[in-house]
């Protein structure tokens, strides 16, 4: 394996060289136009835009960069630039030498874009992979949120084979797959935990997004390290001509976003930050109320993000940029209490928090070492930590006598820290291939946990600190990959890599090679029919548990105990462009899962012991149909999602072995997300509205008695609820719709929206848990214990208005 | 136009405002469950008689009435093929205990039984087993000075050497017990000593935590041991004993070759036992093996072995 491992970057530049050897032999009269896609406005660069040179049909697509390359014969060439939602451009060159040909598009009035550009971009059925939706970050922003807060993770969960954790949770489920199997990269950074208000919101500023896609399957092979999605977020890079600024005021947060040129035409910076003022606003009525408590005290809980980014073009061929992210949660709550009499003074005090948050760095180079290779190389920070911090004291004064004082104090933190590097490339030998390569490491250093005991007593002189910690581990994670796309015809196109990657933890080596396959047929009336096949490897996994939206969120390493998951993947499905803007899709898929991780039974995320004897690893089946009709553009935009799914376990030491629901099993999941400009500019609408089968939770269906284990004779017993097998109950179906108005008005200087709408407009009680609850009865004098089954609710009709501004 | 949606939306809102709309718990239908018969028996090739309980189970919303749990009149029967063994009698003053005397030699290593409870109201609840065969037993050794915890308390120790039969899945339980004298001096009104009565009794000995991967906590105190990991080898279980729960002088050590069915049941439901109550606790299912009931039958057979200081 480890030959595998060193040979694999040779054999890319061995190709590399190969290719160039053949691409000069045979096409010496070939030359290459190459350059930058952006707005013209803004300068930030188009990702997924197309060049098509007319009278030859060859065509390319921008990079996530922007960057495309053409090899053509020396000819003169029609290039056709598009870009969804922007007006075409069209330039006539002759191509007798290598040629740089940068591009603005200006985006495109909106009553008319659906005739400038619609018929020209890269239309679902002439992509080759299947299983990835892309998101603009326009659309996202129009769609109803809860409070008023567009949330990205959220809107996901809206798209068919995925599906949210539960009410009100912007946690993500791909194809019954699990919370820690999503690799979520904010500028290729990994983000560990994308949460805010316990679950309730995810970390991403949607001010600072420029674009988001989901991959759920048919996996290129430059991506790695997760078993069921990779959710790419690139944050927006700053405008480089003008200064610009937006921002808003919510019902629960509010947030600013500047950037403009540092250079201009050459450099540009953006910044953004959210915060929460819950805290604040409460402060007041809490501080009131603990003095009515006889007491003096603060709690309160917030959450703030601040992004920014620099950038900078220091010639045609090298740019950088550099991106950071951090955002944390915080609750405290500091109580103290006096009495004093005149016999004794005595004070209690007890101060407790919860802090959790992310930090993501990364420093991004891009190069254009010839016109057809492109290279970008981005060496990445993040970190997660939480910690938790419970303290109690108490001071006790006589008259006459010293003070006495006693204070306990726990504190906890757990953690993960990452350093990574990756080298990506581009290659684009000529307008069949587009060969991508490259390499990353990533360090990790993971902290599974330490408790913090202090005990201080006067009276009898006890200052007692005590640290327990589980060791931290270290661990190395590489990968290598290369990938074609290859256009063998017009009709059938192949995207086909390896990846190969290998973990190294302490005194333990793994490694897998993972081959990935996507091919698209394009039949006569536009229909193309596609097909998938990847196999992935997961390193790390993730200990949480999933019946509480506390962030105690554990990352943990394979061990010599605990092994990586494993998963493959199968797609097969037709995309079709209807109607020049319609998308549609239709995706059947099967996927297994290996040594995906779980509780065992009767184990909790709050013991103690060694986090391996606390797991049990075992395989996973997910297998279903996705149905996907989009409209990314235009007065009405939104979309139609339909899945029909299966998602099971099966662990040898839980459920007697046999196989059970996964808990977020969902036969039915239905979306509809539609916004409409009823005067474009000025006033629009949007509404959502979902229905899911409900969650399957494991619920005791009766009681009975058992005997005590420690009491040998039968007529010891105690009550206890017989559970005929795992996730036996399914909740109630959940549906809910969410609507929204906006008002805009463009002002002299500036554009200002009233955001009025409300989330569960018909107040559905959706089920967010399920609780027995026993009141007693006085009968004939007897006490008699009634029980009824409860459902909690948690989000009824919750109106919102938000003010936002541009400029 | 703004205003007016503003207007309509806080209409909706306030109008929305009866008693029970931001009620967000509401009542649902428990999942349907199925009225059965419970018993718990575990049964030991030297027992000299059989008892269990027959109860019944009620659905999670259910009043129990008083005195309800248990099933009278149940007949309950055990099998050995189509030989009816034994016919259980009521046991006085209950009303869901029944028990059986047992000869020598009525169960027998490798044979199968068959335990049948029926009533007119229930389904009739079947369970088999096959008594296993004797433990290969080929040492027990006790050392008085084992050694310290990490609490700086003085252990002994008792090692128990097994010889694994090969090929087949072994379950073993190791059960100690402390032989205690018990002194009993009885006195008249005036205080003058009337009789001493020397008395032996058996107390079950709690062990300590093992490091062994091949040992599980049981009911009773006792250990539970797969051959999983030692499957057709020679095995040694070491038990390490807190000596402050006493100082008796003599061990009993039961070691015992377990059905799979009471092995599995006894790991599960002490460990369902130990979470019950336990807030976001992972659930546990219990191990049983009766048909169209719930509970468990299990067999053991027995080897005991006698040490000293």
């Amino acid at each position: 394996m480890k030959a595998i491992c060193l040979c694999l970057p040779l054999a890319f530049l061995y190709f590399l060289c190969l290719t160039n050897h053949l691409s000069a032999q045979t096409t010496s009269q070939k030359f290459t136009v190459s350059g930058y896609l952006s707005d013209a406005s803004s300068g930030e660069r188009l990702i997924g835009a197309t060049v098509i040179d007319k009278r030859s049909g060859q065509g390319t697509v921008s990079n996530t960069f922007g960057f495309y390359s053409l090899t053509l014969p020396t000819d003169t060439l029609e290039l056709f630039f598009n870009y969804i939602g922007y007006q075409s451009q069209q330039q006539t060159i002759f191509l007798r030498e290598n040629t740089t040909v940068n591009i603005l598009l200006e985006q495109a009035a909106l009553i008319k874009e659906v005739e400038i550009v619609a018929d020209k971009y890269e239309r679902i059925e002439e992509r080759t992979q299947m299983s990835r939706i892309d998101i603009p970050i326009e659309q996202i922003k129009r769609v109803p949120a809860l409070m008023g807060e567009t949330d990205v993770l959220r809107v996901l969960q809206l798209l068919p084979g995925v599906s949210g954790g539960g009410e009100g949770q912007s946690g993500i489920y791909v194809r019954g797959g699990g919370p820690d199997q999503n690799l979520i990269l904010l500028d290729g950074v990994p983000v560990y935990n994308a949460s805010h208000l316990f679950g309730f919101f995810s970390v991403f500023n949607a001010d600072a997004i420029k674009d988001v896609s989901l991959t759920k399957g048919g996996f290129p092979a430059r991506y790695g390290g997760r078993l069921s999605s990779v959710i790419e977020i690139n944050m927006k890079e700053g405008n480089e001509n003008e200064f610009h600024g937006e921002g808003s005021i919510g019902v629960v947060a509010s947030k600013l976003t500047l950037e403009g040129p540092i250079q201009k035409g050459r450099s540009s910076f953006l910044v953004s930050a959210r915060r929460t003022y819950i805290d604040v606003i409460a402060r007041p009525i809490i501080k009131k109320s603990f003095e009515a408590d006889g007491g003096e005290g603060v709690s309160g809980y917030y959450f703030y993000d601040i992004n920014a980014k620099v950038n900078h073009r220091f010639s045609d061929k090298d740019r950088l940029y550099l991106s950071f992210y951090t955002g944390k949660d915080k609750f405290y709550l500091n109580f103290s209490e006096n009495n004093e009499t005149p016999s004794e003074k005595y004070t209690f005090n007890f101060d407790t928090g919860l802090g959790w948050g992310n930090l993501t760095g990364a420093v991004r180079w891009n190069h254009i070492l010839t016109p057809k290779l492109f290279a970008n190389t981005t060496f990445t920070y993040s970190r997660y930590n939480f910690n938790t911090r419970n303290g109690v004291g108490e001071t006790s004064e006589l008259p006459g006598e010293l003070p006495q004082s006693s204070s306990y104090l726990l504190e906890y933190f757990s953690g993960i820290d990452d350093i990574g590097l990756k080298l990506d490339f581009d290659f684009m030998p000529n307008p069949a291939h587009l060969i991508k390569f490259g390499a990353n490491t990533i360090q990790h250093q993971f902290h599974p946990g330490e408790f913090y005991t202090r005990v201080v007593e006067s009276e009898s002189k006890i200052d007692v600190s005590t640290t327990l910690a589980q060791p931290d581990v270290s661990a190395f994670e590489f990968a290598t990959y290369i990938e074609d796309d290859w256009k063998v015809t017009n009709r059938l196109r192949l995207n086909y890599g390896l990846h190969f990657s290998g973990f190294v933890p302490d005194g333990k080596s793994y490694f897998s090679l993972q081959p990935r396959a996507n091919a698209r047929y394009l039949f006569n009336k536009g229909w193309a029919l596609k097909g998938a096949f990847s196999t992935m490897r997961q390193y790390i996994h993730l200990l949480t548990n999933e019946t509480i939206g506390l962030p105690t969120d554990l990352w943990l390493p394979t061990t010599s105990q605990v092994k990586p998951q494993d998963s493959w993947q199968a797609a097969l499905g037709v995309a079709k462009t209807f109607a020049k803007n319609y998308e549609f899709s239709v995706e059947a898929y099967y996927k297994e899962m290996d040594n995906v991780i779980a509780f065992k039974e009767g184990a909790s995320v709050f013991q103690f012991d060694d986090w391996q004897n606390r797991v049990v690893q075992g395989e996973g089946t997910a297998y279903g149909f996705e149905f996907f009709v989009q409209k990314k553009k235009g007065r009405f935009s939104g979309w139609v999602g339909y899945t029909l799914s299966w998602a099971w376990r099966e662990f040898e030491d839980l459920n007697f072995g046999n196989r059970y629901p996964y808990k977020y099993d969902r036969r039915h999941d239905f979306e509809i997300v539609g916004t409409y400009d009823i005067i474009p500019e000025r006033i629009r609408v949007s509404a959502t509205w979902v229905f899911a089968t409900g969650n399957v939770a494991t619920f005791g269906t009766s009681r009975y008695q058992a005997p005590e284990p420690y009491q040998n004779h039968l007529r010891y017993t105690f009550v206890t609820t017989h559970t005929p097998e795992r996730n036996n109950l399914r909740y109630p179906s959940y549906n809910r719709l969410d609507f929204g108005v906006d008002f805009i008005k463009k002002k002299k200087y500036w554009t200002r929206t009233w955001s009025v709408g409300a989330y569960n407009a018909y107040n559905r009680n959706n089920p967010f848990f399920l609780f027995l609850q026993t009141d007693v009865d006085f009968v004939n004098g007897q006490a008699v214990e009634k029980s009824t089954l409860r459902q909690a609710s948690l989000f009824p009709f919750i109106p919102y208005i938000t003010y936002s501004f541009k400029f | 136009m703004l205003r007016l949606l503003i207007f309509a939306s806080y209409l909706l809102l306030l109008s929305a405002c009866s008693e029970d709309f931001f009620n967000q718990t509401v009542d649902i239908d428990p999942p349907e469950y199925e009225k059965q018969m419970v018993t718990h028996v575990k049964t030991g090739i030297n027992d000299t008689a059989m008892d269990l309980s027959v109860t019944r189970n009620y659905g999670v919303l259910e009043t129990v009435p008083p005195d309800g749990w248990g099933v009278s009149n149940a007949l309950v029967e055990l099998w050995e093929g189509d030989q009816k063994l034994r016919t259980f009698s009521p046991e006085a003053n209950t009303n869901y205990l029944y028990i059986t005397p047992l000869s020598p030699g009525l169960f027998q290593p490798g044979h199968t039984y068959t335990l049948k409870i029926s009533h007119p109201e229930y389904d009739t609840v079947t369970a088999v087993q096959t008594m296993p065969y004797a433990p290969a037993v080929d040492s027990v050794t006790y050392d008085k000075a084992g050694g310290v915890n990490a609490f700086g308390e003085e252990l002994s120790d008792i090692d128990v050497y097994l010889m694994d039969t090969p090929g087949e899945l072994n379950y073993y339980e190791i059960a100690i017990f402390g032989e205690y004298v018990y002194v009993d001096s009885i006195y008249d009104g005036s205080g003058n000593l009337i009789s001493v009565d020397t008395l032996v009794f058996e107390s079950s000995f709690e062990p300590e935590g093992s490091d062994d991967a091949n040992v599980q906590p049981g009911y009773n105190n006792t250990l539970l041991i797969s051959d999983q990991f030692f499957d057709g080898k020679a095995y040694k279980l070491n038990a390490r004993l807190y000596r402050n729960q006493g100082e008796p002088t003599n061990f009993a050590v039961h070691v015992r070759t377990l059905t799979e069915d009471y092995f599995l049941y006894s790991i599960s439901a002490l460990r369902k036992y130990d979470s019950e109550g336990i807030p976001f606790v992972e659930p546990v299912s219990v191990h049983d093996n009766l048909d169209k009931g719930i509970g468990i039958f299990g067999l053991y057979n027995e080897t005991v072995v006698r040490v000293k200081e």
